[in-house]
């Protein structure tokens, strides 16, 4: 939303502005959550300008999955960030983005030592870093163009933005929890934006040295970013700078500030100077009575010095050496020259760098997409990919030329290749470092375990593997869950572990690699693992399991029960691992993304936790087999193998298939959904499944393709068996089987 | 206009109660989740406020069984913990919001308001 265009009148005395973004989906409105209530409340505390995007509200107690509500909404209000935060409190969290436009600065800045900014949405923290990134950068570029024209109204007014949004950006995120770095940083953004809103509104023209300041400020707002970045303190404050870009120099000062600028030379020849002064005079500071040529000497020295310092520039010298009036006071100048003069030295090898850079011109060139643009040209890919697949049984089963058909095959092939290229290309943008994720579990193992009373190794392994962006958004929680799990229920206390001959501490592994079937996350503990002999006990007490079932069940088997919805087995829920909504939520989510969930464990020895993820959400290779009239794809990574013409025989009413001297009960398809019996002798072909024992009997392979797979439609939901569907080539739907 | 509060402490019951019927609300009380549930099964509420630790039933557990038929009545949940996790678990569960006790009889008031209208 355009606010200026939008709100076209100033604003009053005491309002503030606040842009109020909404990006609500089905989850929000399942908690019972009336957009339009919260929208009267947002009107009751101002005048609102609302721009609604999308709105699906739910229909009576209905709430469908493609319920959302997308709006952006302007606020005039005299009320706080706080007031509105406190009336959006439910939802903040769920896609509710304030950003102050323009508010008064009520709060007091100050500086909190060494706390962190916690808890941030995901979300929000990496649109922060990159947004910040990109305007860090624009900043740069425009403060080389007003280096040649300081005062440019349009690019005084860009910049001025520019800094006011970082400002404003870092406000939001200070808003989650303090930040040393992060209150550097807004109050340099602060300064600098006071610095260009006076030349702005044309009541100063810039001098040298404030754009000097400005690029400076720039500079040290990269650092205080990278520390934020990197979770390191800030070691500077900046005073000095701050000091410098929020009070005007005064005549005398800027006067100084202009013969400041001194050449490496002069600065060297100063420092010359007083490197040959300097053991002289010290000589003298620790003699008690000076001769008279003694006594003329140190006071040219100190003459000499003191001029070439004020020619230099160096204020703060001159300052040091007019308080000099005997050579005793001269004991501790000496060094205080000295650190001056490196400092000097330092600053100005700084600015040597810093020209050596941008005579470099690189130009990090990336631009900002949203997800939701990435996920509809990924769509488009996909369509893409189903045309051609149209295009190619069009050519087959046309009635066109031998001739014309090759002319047409060749064409497609080019077709497909740019489509495989583009897919390709479109699917690496999509792919971010699973680092973006990992990087916050050192703290949270840290905090956990100390607040568990427990030891723990943590070691990571493996973060530049790299994930489709939408996965990783889904797999925080998930995560946290099982590494929560691990330090809770795996990794025993301190004096339990040395009992046992294990090391005190506990090891806990976070890894992450390339598998065969996509990317596998894995969490390994060396904790007491789990007894399946317990699982047992539980589950047939919870009455998820039949006793006879659960004897039968080997061990492995037993322990993937404990992904049942309500299982638990520690008998309170302590209050870190929560209560029997653990594992069941893990698995569901990860099945979710069409991934899967193994677990395996040996008493005492730990416990191995094995996500293993598709590489990306969007394009899946199938295989697309028939039943009857119907179509269904079968991912890739499912298949074990397909038979061919196999034999049959039966067992007690049950058809088995031979092979390999094995034999293998198999089912028809249609009967697995109830579409009728199937006659197994007609069947031409069995497909047998990695993580299902009997075969599966098709009328028909149709062939591996790739297709984008949507989800079901809701009358379906409940069916299962069916985890999507995708439309194939000739326009026929094929339903995704999850078995 | 309805409201159906669920916790094992008599005094957090009366509180809110108080609270509520001087706002001109009707009140009805629950000493646990079990009996909450046959409550909403007979009764239909504006809103429903619940605590967590409870014995028989908590109130996640009844939370849960509650959201299984119905998803569109509010319901917040009694926090003692200001732990982050109790409350993104009751939000996975289907909470529409939580209050953190103790709570001050206008702090009740002023979210009941945004839900009962």
């Amino acid at each position: 939303m355009n606010w200026q265009k939008e709100l076209q009148r100033p604003l009053k005395e005491g309002e503030n502005l606040y842009l109020i973004r909404f990006n609500l989906g089905p989850e929000v409105f399942s908690r019972g959550i009336r957009i339009d209530w919260y929208i009267e409340d947002l009107k009751s505390l101002g005048e609102l300008i609302l721009d609604e995007q999308q709105k699906k509200l739910p229909d009576g107690d209905e709430v469908a999955d493609d319920c959302c509500y997308v709006a952006e909404a302007l606020l005039v209000t005299k009320e706080a960030e706080d007031t509105i935060k406190k009336l959006l409190e439910f939802i903040l969290d769920d896609g509710v983005h304030i950003e102050a436009i323009s508010a008064r600065n009520s709060s007091q800045e100050h500086l909190e030592q060494k706390a962190e900014v916690e808890e941030v949405p995901e979300q929000v923290l990496n649109d922060y870093l990159a947004e910040t990134a990109e305007h860090l950068n624009a900043i740069e570029n425009n403060l080389v163009r007003l280096e040649q024209q300081p005062s440019e109204p349009e690019l005084l007014n860009e910049l001025f933005r520019q800094f006011h949004t970082v400002k404003g950006n870092t406000g939001l995120l200070l808003s989650f929890g303090p930040n040393r770095a992060l209150e550097v940083l807004k109050r340099i953004a602060h300064c600098s934006e006071t610095t260009l809103a006076k030349a702005r509104d044309g009541k100063s023209q810039l001098s040298e040295n404030e754009v000097d300041a400005l690029f400076e400020a720039l500079d040290a707002l990269r650092e205080c970013f990278r520390c934020f970045k990197e979770r390191k303190a800030v070691e500077d404050t900046f005073d000095e700078l701050i000091a410098r870009l929020s009070a005007p120099p005064s005549e005398e000062e800027s006067l100084n500030r202009k013969t400041r600028k001194v050449s490496d030379e002069e600065l060297k020849a100063f420092r010359e100077i007083f490197l040959q002064y300097g053991p002289f005079l010290e000589e003298l500071a620790n003699k008690q009575d000076l001769s008279p040529e003694e006594e003329d000497f140190f006071k040219r020295a100190i003459a000499t010095l003191r001029n070439s310092a004020e020619n230099l520039g160096q204020k703060r010298i001159v300052e040091l050496l007019q308080a000099v009036k005997v050579p005793f006071d001269l004991k501790d100048i000496i060094s205080q020259i000295s650190r001056e003069l490196e400092k000097a030295k330092a600053s100005e090898e700084q600015k040597q760098k810093k020209i050596a850079k941008t005579d470099r011109v690189q130009i990090e060139s990336s631009i900002r997409v949203t997800q939701e643009q990435m996920d509809r040209l990924m769509n488009l890919v996909g369509e893409l990919t189903a045309f051609r697949e149209w295009l190619k049984w069009f050519v087959q089963h046309g009635n066109e030329t031998w001739e014309k058909q090759k002319q047409f095959r060749e064409q497609i092939q080019r077709y497909s290749r740019l489509v495989a290229e583009m897919q390709r290309t479109t699917m690496e943008m999509r792919m971010v470092p699973l680092h973006m994720l990992f990087q916050r579990f050192p703290k949270v193992v840290r905090d956990i375990s100390k607040a568990l009373g427990k030891k723990v190794q943590f070691e990571i392994v493996g973060e530049d593997t790299k994930i489709d962006k939408l996965m990783l958004d889904r797999l925080g929680d998930p995560l946290i869950h099982l590494v929560r799990n691990s330090l809770d229920h795996g990794i025993e206390p301190p004096e339990e572990r040395i009992a046992q001959g294990k090391p005190e501490a506990g090891r806990l592994v976070l890894r992450a690699y390339y598998s065969t079937e996509g990317v596998a996350i894995e969490i390994e503990d060396d904790g007491r693992g789990i007894d399946p002999d317990l699982i047992r006990l539980k589950a047939v007490e919870r009455g998820l399991r039949s006793e006879e079932e659960v004897m039968r069940l080997s061990d492995e088997e037993v322990i993937s029960l404990i992904m049942l919805p309500g299982f638990s087995t520690k008998d309170e829920a302590t209050e870190l691992s929560g209560r029997g909504v653990g594992m069941d939520v893990v698995s569901s989510s990860v099945e979710a993304m069409g991934g899967k969930v193994k677990i395996s464990s040996r008493r005492g020895e730990g416990t191995l936790v094995k996500l293993i993820l598709p590489l990306t959400l969007a394009v899946r290779k199938v295989l697309i087999v028939r039943s009857g009239e119907l179509f269904f794809s079968i991912p890739i990574e499912q298949l074990r193998e397909v038979v061919n013409r196999p034999e049959f025989q039966w067992v007690a009413d049950r058809p088995f298939m031979v092979h390999r001297d094995e034999a293998i009960p198999v089912v028809p398809l249609s009967s697995i959904f109830g579409l009728g019996n199937g006659d197994v002798a007609d069947a031409k072909k069995v497909v047998l499944l990695k993580e299902r024992e009997e075969g599966i009997l098709v009328d028909e392979v149709v062939g591996l393709t790739e297709t984008v797979t949507k989800p079901m439609p809701r009358m379906l939901k409940s069916v299962e068996e069916l985890a999507g569907i995708s439309i194939l080539g000739k326009g026929d739907i094929a339903y995704q089987l999850s078995l | 206009m309805k409201v159906l509060i669920v916790d094992d402490a008599p005094t957090v019951r009366s509180l809110v109660k108080t609270t509520l019927q001087a706002m001109g609300i009707a009140v009805v009380g629950a000493s646990n989740g079990k009996e909450a549930l046959d409550v909403v099964k007979r009764e239909d509420f504006a809103l429903i406020i619940s605590d967590i630790n409870m014995p028989v039933m908590d109130g996640l557990d009844f939370l849960k069984a509650f959201r299984s038929f119905n998803r569109r009545t509010p319901f917040l949940v009694l926090t003692t913990e200001s732990d982050p996790g109790k409350k993104e678990i009751a939000k996975k569960l289907g909470a529409t919001g939580w209050i953190v006790k103790p709570f001050k009889a206008q702090d009740l008031s002023s979210v009941v308001r945004r839900f009962v209208r």
